[in-house]
């Protein structure tokens, strides 16, 4: 049957809304109508913006490329090839853990049937009324073995365990998820790997000599911010200094669109600010993003005028060779972009046109010079850039960076309550939910001073 | 018409993976995600997941569609997080994205701006086509509570919704859209 391109069964199967042979027909209509199946994509695109930016959360759909990966998977036969290629033994099936999950399995058959009273059917039919707390992590987390109809093979006690997470699977339980989310959380502490000790970036000293260009970070790792959550507000204790990146920190957060320089499908903004915790220095912030939703990323380097600036240091970035990225091609990202603070230490009293730093982005010379004239006091930098430093100041205490000046717990509370009572779009989303993790970080290192020099 | 009950258009692997995509693509990230705590890795996991489906019968698993597939995905986001452990250093992540390789957004939260310029044109909607997209993608209803809202049927709202995004398509600039 051909469905007309108008048909608005359409938007509903993009949109996951249509269910039974409706769905099955639309299902047909996406293999073998190429105009259908850009209709449907086109939906989701739309449907992805709509729900990053009015539904204000992530997106939760694959990419297209994603799912044409997984349709010509289906063309080719590699789904089978896929599958084979990726059948190591998994963890739950080591000889050690297998042996307590045997003893786990058996605990677990007793517990429920106690609890229920009945055979693995019946307690697999409420799921959602169980309490997962009492279940072993193993059973929680061993895989479900189904027959080809998606049924779970359990006819015998022992296997009530996994009729009961299969059960509580198939309805999506929310009580299983939440009790599974945490349990990893606390296995992923237990587990972590042995982190490298992290050497942070030296300063930059230039000594009126000659002017210094470096390259500037356009993405950022992803992993601090959860460990720092799972440590601080899980465990209440300090995380490793080496489980610490500033970057990550700063960038686990959402910056303001830049618009202030343009090129090369990168946007750019510039700021810069007294330092709150050094009167010697100041903090310069660069934030970057693609213009397109993801973009091959260009050239963006920031030159420090050797006149004004004693010397000048990256925060964060530990580990890296400076420039090393430089031949290669680099992504960044439309929907985050990296911010990235630099602390400097200029002279005293420079004439307001004189310029600090210039903002080169992109291959066609596109550049932005901040002066000093444009120095602002921290009060009156933007949210964003108060919250970015207030981070950073927490992440360099964290990892036990050098040259603090004068920052210490006190000092790192003392911030955060400006931004408290400052700062009203911290009540929106992630940000709101950094600063009692940040209070209790201070709170920490107050109890365990760290030093710097 | 049931999916499966004539013979003569009983349903292939393909469309049955078309059709778990429309209806678990969304609930399945979600689902993973609780599990490897990255959206990235969570897609990772679920394009898998609906790879992995391919190799089913497609008679027997279409019935159990749903346990098959959330089962398949756990087991598949555990398995990652294993390997993850094992493999991944903070060190490999860190330098593999300062080369490009990798880019990975840890967390995408509201961009006001963008919201904002969104918003705008939603405004340009008749009044009741502004409702429902508000009702689905703000409050992220379904068809059938947002029928229950409005008191529309379900087939005027996914009408209402099918023509305001056609309409939003065409009204969105090519940076937005």
């Amino acid at each position: 049957m051909n469905i007309d391109i108008n048909d608005p069964r359409i938007t509903a199967f993009a949109l996951g809304e249509l269910t039974g042979s409706d769905a099955a027909e639309l299902a047909r209509a996406v293999r073998s109508d190429m105009n259908i199946r850009q209709a449907v994509e086109e939906v989701r695109d739309t449907a992805a913006l709509l729900h990053g930016t009015i539904g204000g959360g992530e997106v939760h759909l694959l990419t297209p490329e994603q799912r044409e990966t997984i349709r010509s998977a289906g063309n080719d036969g590699s789904a089978m090839l896929m599958a084979a290629s990726s059948k190591e033994v998994p963890f739950w099936r080591r000889p050690a853990v297998a042996a307590i999950g045997a003893a786990a399995a058996v605990a677990l058959g007793v517990f429920m049937t106690q609890q229920r009273g009945g055979n693995a059917t019946q307690v697999a039919d409420h799921a959602s009324s169980w309490d997962w707390s009492q279940v072993d992590m193993k059973d929680l987390t061993s895989p479900v073995q189904l027959d080809g109809g998606g049924h779970v093979r359990a006819s015998h006690a022992e296997d009530a365990s996994a009729t009961a997470v299969a059960s509580a699977m198939s309805e999506d339980t929310a009580s299983f998820r939440q009790e599974l989310e945490k349990r990893i959380n606390k296995e992923d502490i237990k587990s972590l790997p042995v982190l490298p000790e992290l050497k942070e970036q030296d300063w930059i000293a230039l000594d009126g000599r000659e002017n210094m260009t470096v390259n500037i970070p356009l993405t950022s790792g992803a992993t601090s911010w959860p460990l720092l959550q799972r440590y601080i507000g899980e465990m209440s204790t300090l995380p490793p200094s080496s489980a610490v990146r500033i970057e990550e920190m700063v960038n686990h957060f959402n910056y303001k669109f830049p618009t202030m320089l343009k090129g090369s499908g990168l946007v750019g903004d510039i700021e810069i600010c007294h330092t709150p915790w050094n009167p010697k220095t100041l903090l310069l912030a660069v934030h970057l993003r693609a213009v397109s939703p993801v973009s091959l990323g260009g050239e963006a380097g920031l030159t420090f005028n050797a006149r004004q600036t004693q010397r000048a240091r990256i925060l964060g970035y530990s580990g890296l060779v400076s420039n090393a990225a430089k031949s290669k091609p680099r992504y960044v990202s439309q929907s985050h972009g990296n911010y990235v603070i630099y602390e400097l230490e200029c002279g005293v009293g420079n004439h307001p046109d004189q310029v600090i730093a210039t903002l080169q982005i992109g291959q066609q010379g596109d550049e932005l010079k901040v002066r000093s004239g444009q120095v602002k006091s921290w009060g009156d930098a933007s949210v964003d850039l108060r919250f970015a430093s207030t981070v950073t100041a927490a992440g360099m205490l964290l990892s036990g960076t050098t040259s603090l000046g004068e920052l210490d717990s006190e000092r790192l509370f003392s911030l955060l309550g400006l931004l408290e009572q400052g700062d009203s779009a911290l009540s929106l989303g992630e940000r709101s939910r950094a600063l009692p993790l940040l209070k209790r970080a201070a709170e920490l290192l107050n109890q365990s001073p760290q030093t710097g020099d | 018409m049931g999916v499966n009950n004539d013979k003569n258009m009983a349903e292939t692997s393909s469309e049955l993976v078309e059709r778990a995509i429309s209806e678990f693509e969304s609930p399945l990230i979600g689902y993973a995600k609780t599990i490897v705590h990255d959206l990235d890795r969570a897609r990772d996991v679920v394009q898998d997941t609906f790879i992995r489906l391919y190799q089913q019968d497609v008679g027997k698993v279409s019935e159990g569609l749903k346990s098959w597939l959330y089962t398949v995905c756990r087991n598949r986001a555990l398995d990652m997080l294993r390997k993850e452990k094992r493999m991944v250093s903070m060190e490999d992540v860190v330098i593999d994205s300062q080369h490009g390789e990798v880019d990975s957004p840890a967390t995408i939260t509201v961009d006001h701006e963008r919201t904002e310029q969104v918003k705008s044109y939603i405004a340009r909607l008749p009044e009741n086509q502004a409702t429902v997209i508000i009702l689905k993608f703000e409050k992220g209803y379904s068809y059938q509570e947002i029928s229950e809202q409005t008191g529309l049927s379900t087939g005027n709202i996914g009408f209402l919704i099918h023509t305001a995004i056609k309409r939003l398509r065409e009204l969105l600039p090519d940076d937005l859209r």
